[in-house]
């Protein structure tokens, strides 16, 4: 059936001109992200003078001394992979409303089920076959550790934030019970040592360069295209979307939203275990505790720094890939703790958030 | 309790007054040059169908919004109220629907929050006795240290008096109070009224129940269509007055709608029998309701607002559970259907509050507009070719003025907003249209255009559930009327031989007037 009558006056309000339209252009938001950085880099500054540094030395060292050596470029690129791969765990359940922080758990779990994919399984399989399912073993341990979030949130209510927050404890000391017990390598060279046994010489992923650049990298950026595909042009993402742009619409419409919540927390769970199986797989060659570094944390920080957009998450990642690698070097030419970046990475964190608040609240004015 | 400010005046009758009060919002004149006067001593109820400007104009008093003219006079001196401070400052006071009382905080701790003079340390003592003064004088029966999550809502509604009165208010105002009452607690209201009448305290009661209104009020004032219809008091009051006040001699619609007849031998498209369920917070909103909506035709449902309306929709679309029951589409049992799977059976609803019901704020015009059409498989590609060509056909099927279909909405306002989920709901070619309020907010001409729409989509064999407020808009366009009050459909009449006043009855007792019946009673 044709909706209309055959003339249909026009429907438009007398006293109300026509809607009126302002987006912030590229460029605006380029400067204002500038001037983020620097003030947080200029607080830092002080932190550092307190310290008792030269703020100048410092930031030459991070910047200078990581971006002059192609070893330096390279860990930064080693380092991007499991940024961005948490990235995504938190920038997907964010498209549908939900705040994650349980990465650094998701992590833990990939690791672990990778890891026991590479001890049994690692002698009889050549590594062409391994790969795969060392990938599918990373991100159903994720995944399962991001669903039950899901699960939580969408059928009983609970908060997800909080969910995954204390999941990760369980994720972090999950292995650390593993590999002093059910998993631990019991040669005599590892005696008093809390790790898993070397994983046989099939379970590992190609390097490129001589570098520690692995496959991991293309991995994550095969995530971010997903990602993009995802919520651009499938049916699955709109309505995802639309879950997390209003859920009463979203149900209203006949969308399932318990459906979509779970579903997002394990997509986002699958990538952040896939980033944990890259760390034990391609980095330590055997399960141990406290593989991490925060990696889930930070994951949180560069998406919430692109607020979602996914070429800006691997701007964001590189970033902070480059803080990070030159925190550690910091701590040899510096002698400050490799860990005293992650205030940098905070005070950025602090002043994009500030700035994305000021900018909501002038829209709004 | 609070100072008068002027004493020469302490034995003038009136408190506070409007006069000339005049409110524009973009396309509808909420308040129209309204005059009211507040005696102390006196409850005056503020009567009026929703949207005849009840509201606004409290609003208006309380600071809330801004008139555009007219001046507001309490003791007799012009003030000028800008925020609810504002009027707090001169001693009004205002208790909403839904309590500012925080859940965590004894009742005690909400009254201090509330209080100016404190300073920086809590002198709970002070306050317990003043609760406890207040809740002997008036018999609250409120525990000064009682959470407030214990408290039933009555007793939530007396510390929001508390809190009013300890504040220093001198005319407190009640919106729709006995809308969240259980009928005890709502008597008990009353009584409260009453002493607080005595003390000298003047009140403002804002209802549509005229029962109520007749039991506690001592003047009574009627808006309709922002104007002061009428001032009278309750000596001059009578039930069938006030029905005819409020729903005002009925001015003919001038539009001649083209109208189809109806085929004689039709089916009922969707049934519900004997259907029973729960509104949001719990209690009863169908009560065993019957209904059927019979293929092509618009069924109007006349009723005052919070009486099942927004549930019947909610049933239909499977939104809400029936707990007893059943409802039937098209011949089949669909008491059990999934959302999705009735609006692919063909059930489209223009809702209630588009943006909050209808709409994602950050998407684009299109996006909105492929809500609730984006298909089932979900790994398949969003088709945005067809989306955007639809989207680009409805918007200008319906005359919309977008700048660009990519504009995020929340860039738009919000009538263009509600125009956007009329047009979307209206293009779904559903079989069975659920409208709510289609012309709320918006003006004449406006009006008009929708109503001839709807009619051109039933006449085209659409079926329309129209529920509405408006009575002339209801009567104008329905081909069948029927009235529903506690969540039960309590009469049905034909719009051509309807009696307003009968139909007043029924929306506001649920009950006929005994001397005449043209209006049938529902099987």
């Amino acid at each position: 059936m044709d909706t209309a009558t055959p003339v249909t006056p026009e429907l438009h309000l007398p006293g109300e001109s026509a809607p009126r339209v302002q987006l912030p252009g590229w460029v605006k938001i380029s400067r204002s992200f500038v001037l983020s950085i620097v003030l947080a880099m200029l607080v830092f500054s002080a932190i550092l003078l307190l310290m008792g540094k030269n703020p100048v030395d410092v930031y030459v060292q991070i910047f200078n001394g990581t971006l002059s050596s192609p070893y330096g470029w390279s860990e930064v690129i080693v380092k991007m992979t499991p940024f961005i791969l948490c990235a995504l765990a938190v920038a997907i359940p964010a498209r549908v409303g939900l705040v994650s922080v349980g990465g650094e758990g998701q992590i833990y779990l990939g690791a672990i089920f990778s890891g026991f994919v590479a001890l049994k399984f690692g002698d009889a399989l050549p590594t062409a076959l391994l790969i795969p399912l060392l990938v599918v073993a990373g991100m159903l341990g994720g995944a399962l550790w991001g669903g039950l979030c899901g699960v939580l949130r969408a059928y009983a209510n609970l908060n997800e934030t909080i969910s995954s927050l204390l999941l990760t404890y369980i994720g972090s000391l999950l292995m650390d019970f593993l590999v002093a017990g059910p998993l631990k390598d019991r040669s005599t060279s590892a005696l008093g040592q809390s790790y898993s046994p070397l994983f046989p010489d099939n379970a590992t992923l190609p390097t490129y360069f001589d570098t520690r650049i692995s496959l991991g990298i293309i991995f994550a950026l095969l995530g971010v295209a997903f990602y993009f595909w995802l919520f651009r042009y499938t049916r699955w993402g709109y309505k995802m979307r639309v879950v997390g742009g209003n859920p009463e619409a979203a149900i209203r419409s006949g969308i399932r939203v318990g459906r979509y919540l779970v579903v997002a927390m394990m997509m986002g769970g699958a990538f952040a275990g896939l980033s944990g199986m890259v760390e034990v797989i391609a980095i330590q060659g055997r399960l141990r505790g406290g593989i991490s570094n925060g990696y889930g944390y930070i994951g949180f920080l560069v998406a919430w720094l692109a607020g979602q957009r996914p070429i800006l998450l691997i701007f964001m990642a590189a970033l902070l890939g480059l803080i990070a690698v030159g925190g550690d070097s910091l701590q040899i030419a510096s002698n400050l703790p490799s860990s005293s970046v992650n205030i940098l990475m905070a005070l950025i964190l602090f002043f994009v958030l500030r700035d994305q608040g000021l900018r909501a609240m002038k829209a709004k004015a | 309790m609070a100072a008068l400010a002027n004493p020469e005046r302490a034995d003038d009758p009136v408190l506070v007054e409007m006069e000339g009060i005049s409110k524009t919002f973009p396309g509808l004149k909420a308040n129209d040059n309204v005059s009211l006067s507040i005696k102390k001593g006196k409850v005056l109820a503020l009567l009026g169908e929703n949207g005849a400007g009840k509201s606004t104009l409290m609003k208006v008093l309380y600071g809330t919004y801004r008139a555009d003219g007219g001046t507001i006079k309490v003791d007799g001196v012009p003030v000028s109220i800008h925020s609810p401070a504002d009027a707090r400052a001169v001693g009004i006071g205002m208790v909403f629907q839904s309590f500012m009382l925080i859940p965590a905080f004894t009742v005690i701790e909400n009254i201090a929050l509330s209080l100016k003079s404190q300073g920086i340390l809590l002198r709970p003592q002070a306050i317990e006795r003043g609760i406890q003064e207040l809740s002997d004088q008036y018999q609250f029966g409120i525990d000064p240290h009682s959470y407030l999550w214990q408290l039933p809502m009555g007793a939530q509604q007396k510390v929001e008096i508390i809190k009013l009165v300890m504040g220093g208010a001198r005319l407190l105002i009640f919106d729709e109070p006995t809308s969240v009452l259980a009928p005890h607690e709502a008597e008990g209201l009353f009584k409260i009224f009453d002493g607080l009448r005595r003390s000298g305290y003047a009140i403002i009661f804002i209802s549509h129940k005229l029962n109520e209104v007749l039991a506690c009020a001592d003047d009574i004032t009627v808006l309709r269509h922002g104007k002061v219809v009428g001032s009278i008091t309750r000596a001059e009051a009578t039930e069938p007055l006030l029905v005819s006040m409020i729903i005002g001699s009925k001015a003919p619609d001038i539009t001649e709608y083209e109208r189809k007849p109806l085929a004689p031998d039709r089916q009922p498209l969707l049934e519900l029998r004997g259907v029973t369920t729960l509104n949001a917070r719990g209690r009863v909103a169908l009560d065993a309701i019957n209904l059927s909506i019979y293929r092509g035709e618009i069924l109007g449902v006349a009723g005052v607002s919070g009486n099942g309306q927004k549930e019947i929709g909610e049933v239909i679309q499977r939104i809400r559970d029936a707990r007893s029951g059943s409802i039937w589409f098209d011949g089949q049992d669909v008491t059990r259907w999934s959302i999705s799977r009735m609006r692919q059976a063909g059930v489209a609803c223009i809702p209630e509050d588009p943006l909050q019901q209808g709409a994602v704020r950050t998407m684009t015009v299109e996006e909105n507009l492929a809500l609730g059409h984006s298909g089932n498989r979900d790994w398949r590609p969003m088709d945005w070719q067809a989306a955007r060509a639809k989207a680009s056909y409805i918007t200008e099927q319906f005359h919309l003025k977008m700048p660009r279909l990519s504009v995020p909405i929340q860039a738009l306002s919000g009538g263009n907003v509600q125009r956007i989920v009329f047009a979307r709901e209206m293009a779904a070619n559903a079989r069975l249209l659920l409208a709510y309020y289609p012309t709320r907010g918006t003006d004449i001409n406006a009006a008009t255009i929708i109503r001839t729409i709807l009619l051109g989509y039933r006449n085209q064999g659409g079926t329309i559930l129209l529920i509405s407020e408006d009575l002339d808009e209801l009567l104008s366009i329905s081909d069948r009327l029927i009235v529903i009050y506690h969540g039960q459909n309590v009469g049905e009449s034909s719009p051509a031989s309807a009696d307003i006043q009968q139909i007043g009855h029924l929306m506001t007792d649920g009950k006929y007037d005994n001397h005449n019946q043209p209006v049938q009673a529902a099987v």
